[in-house]
């Protein structure tokens, strides 16, 4: 009695049309949620989930499967999509990071954009140095090739040890997948005495990307001890409109600043004395902005739609391709 | 250039040529057999535009609502050939597909030919890929599509319709065989594309406009593929449906990637 119900429940979980009403509703879910993709995120859950739920009665209780094993192995992939796709979407994590040539990615701050609900941050555990940037442009600002040198720790400064990223090739490491934007820029390097403790500190003030914002290479920057002051960096070559050009970071520049108090223009080395400490421009260098992706379902998701689409493929050629047989199946199912 | 850019137009003018004369020799029994040789003259044609244009500006035909045209006609000409040639059923339906192909001809000489510099990120393996499987999918499309139609013109006006351009029973299941074909084609063309935009844009998939649409035409074929699996309904109603997924692929290829304001505008 018991087990006959549980059957007779899996069948009607299993039906047919419970796979047409499943996939109706998917698609009216999208086409409802069209101009919100935020709200196709939150309802494109329960079609779906309809549709799994069909799909494993299906496997469990329908004996068609087991004499038709690629439509069973599509079927099985199928779910497994959904599943990984959906887990994926829980443990994932995307977000934007600029790193200035020299710099060390442990110093850089990673900001989120999205993340899933289970995702625990393993970024700890990547480390590499900037090294040279180098972007080709051709006449009317055309972005031609991206080179990015990453120099991973441990390794001697040597070309065979070096690795390039840019357009085609992205940098991974513990599951994170760092790719180079067309948002990139120069940075001051500027290091800081403090007058009190006679510290020193370094480091890097990005400017507005470029040469996407050339004419507002401008930042206002807060000194270590407070004090607010308006860099401006200026560059001596101007920005080529009709020519082949590469960007790079060797590149002569000054940077003026501007204080409460004061106005002056530094040239590479130069320092300037301030009422807190001693600021030296230390030279110009370019920054590069990196997506940063992470999610560990990917190869498997990928690796599972492939499966079905394989197995969907061998099921249509035995169904669809395969002679007569073929034939005869569609001929005394038509009207 | 210049010159380059003469050939490139006499090429696709030609081409348009071949696919609109096709279309007329298709109706009359005696020009039968200029019909295919047309349609394979039509191809080449377009087949030479697309290399003259390749070489004159570095790039594959990808960026331009006109280059993805002159790309269609191509491939879209090629795979209806090569069906007519596995399968002799497929040839009645020459006339709708010529009639199909020669709107999309004359649509692609009112466009702009101004090129689109190819963004360096979006250059890589996978682009190939994905833009292959869109013109199997679309091609194999077509050629379910013009049967269907066919058959659907033969259903309601049989009298009318000259001898040679009806289709014969077995052609019913030469349709399905294409379009499960197609079917496979599309889910490589989503899984390919999913792939490329990752490394393109960084994303696999973001529910953008052409997302949307190529996800939406995919599951109306997964629908029509299912119905005729597991139900028994009209023949009408199977090629009436056809005809609507051709209908959302076709929108979807030529219109949503050139209206919308996503990443995808202007790229297939």
């Amino acid at each position: 009695m018991y087990k006959s119900a549980i059957t007779t429940l899996l069948r009607r979980l299993a039906s047919l049309r419970l796979t047409l009403i499943g996939m109706l509703s998917l698609l009216g879910t999208i086409l409802f949620t069209y101009e919100q993709p935020n709200r196709l995120a939150e309802l494109i859950v329960y079609p779906l989930s309809l549709l799994a739920i069909n799909l494993l009665a299906a496997l469990i209780s329908n004996v068609r499967f087991r004499y038709q094993p690629w439509l069973m192995i599509f079927h099985v992939c199928l779910l497994l999509v959904v599943v990984l796709a959906g887990t994926g979407l829980l443990l994932r994590f995307e977000g934007r990071v600029e790193i200035a040539e020299g710099q060390h990615f442990k110093d850089a701050t990673v900001h989120p954009v999205t993340q899933g609900e289970w995702y625990q941050s393993a970024l700890q555990q990547v480390d590499f140095i900037q090294g040279p940037i180098e972007v080709d442009y051709h006449s009317e600002l055309r972005r031609g090739t991206t080179r990015s040198i990453l120099q991973l720790p441990g390794m001697a400064v040597t070309n065979e040890q070096l690795i390039q990223i840019g357009d085609k090739q992205t940098y991974q490491a513990a599951n994170y997948r760092f790719a180079t934007t067309p948002n990139k820029g120069y940075a001051a390097r500027l290091a800081w005495q403090d007058a009190r403790t006679k510290q020193t500190m370094q480091g890097f003030v990005h400017f507005p990307s470029f040469p996407a914002k050339d004419w507002k290479q401008e930042m206002r920057w807060r000194t270590p001890r407070g004090e607010i002051v308006q860099l401006t960096l200026k560059l001596d070559s101007p920005v080529k409109q009709d020519a082949s050009w590469t960007l790079r970071s060797a590149v002569p520049a000054y940077l003026h600043i501007k204080g409460d108090e004061q106005s002056v223009e530094l040239a590479h080395g130069q320092a300037l004395n301030m009422q807190t400490g001693t600021l030296r421009f230390e030279g110009v260098v370019l920054w590069m902005g990196y997506q940063v992706d992470y999610n560990p379902l990917l190869p498997w998701l990928f690796t599972a739609a492939l499966c079905a689409i394989f197995a969907l493929g061998m099921h249509f050629q035995a169904r669809f391709w395969a002679g007569e047989k073929g034939h005869q199946h569609w001929q005394a199912k038509d009207v | 250039m210049a010159i380059a850019s003469e050939f490139e137009q006499i090429f696709h003018i030609a081409g348009v040529a071949c696919y609109i004369a096709s279309a007329v020799a298709a109706w009359f029994t005696g020009f039968r057999r200029f019909n295919s040789l047309l349609i394979n003259l039509a191809w080449i044609m377009f087949l030479l535009t697309i290399i003259v244009r390749w070489v004159t500006l570095g790039q594959g035909p990808f960026m331009t609502l006109y280059e993805v045209l002159i790309s269609n006609l191509f491939s879209l000409g090629l795979i209806f050939s090569i069906a007519c040639y596995l399968n002799k059923s497929v040839q009645p339906a020459a006339a709708a597909l010529s009639f199909i192909l020669s709107i999309l001809g004359i649509w692609s000489l009112a466009t702009s030919t101004t090129p689109v510099p190819l963004p360096a990120t979006f250059e890589n393996n996978w682009l190939w890929i994905h833009v292959a499987a869109g013109k199997i999918f679309l091609g194999t499309c077509l050629v379910a599509v013009a049967l269907s139609l066919t058959c659907l013109l033969q259903m309601y006006f049989m009298r009318l319709m000259p001898a040679h351009l009806r289709i014969p029973e077995t052609a019913e299941n030469t349709i399905w065989r294409y379009l499960s074909l197609a079917f496979i084609a599309d889910s490589v063309m989503l899984l390919a594309g999913a792939v490329w935009a990752h490394d393109a844009w960084g994303r696999y998939w973001a529910w953008d406009p052409l997302e949307t649409w190529s996800f939406i035409t995919w599951l109306v074929l997964a629908i029509v593929l299912h119905l005729r699996l597991t139900f028994t309904l009209p023949r009408w109603v199977y090629w009436s449906m056809i005809n609507g997924v051709f209908v959302l692929a076709f929108l979807t290829f030529f219109g949503v990637p050139f209206i919308s304001l996503a990443p995808h505008k202007g790229v297939m």
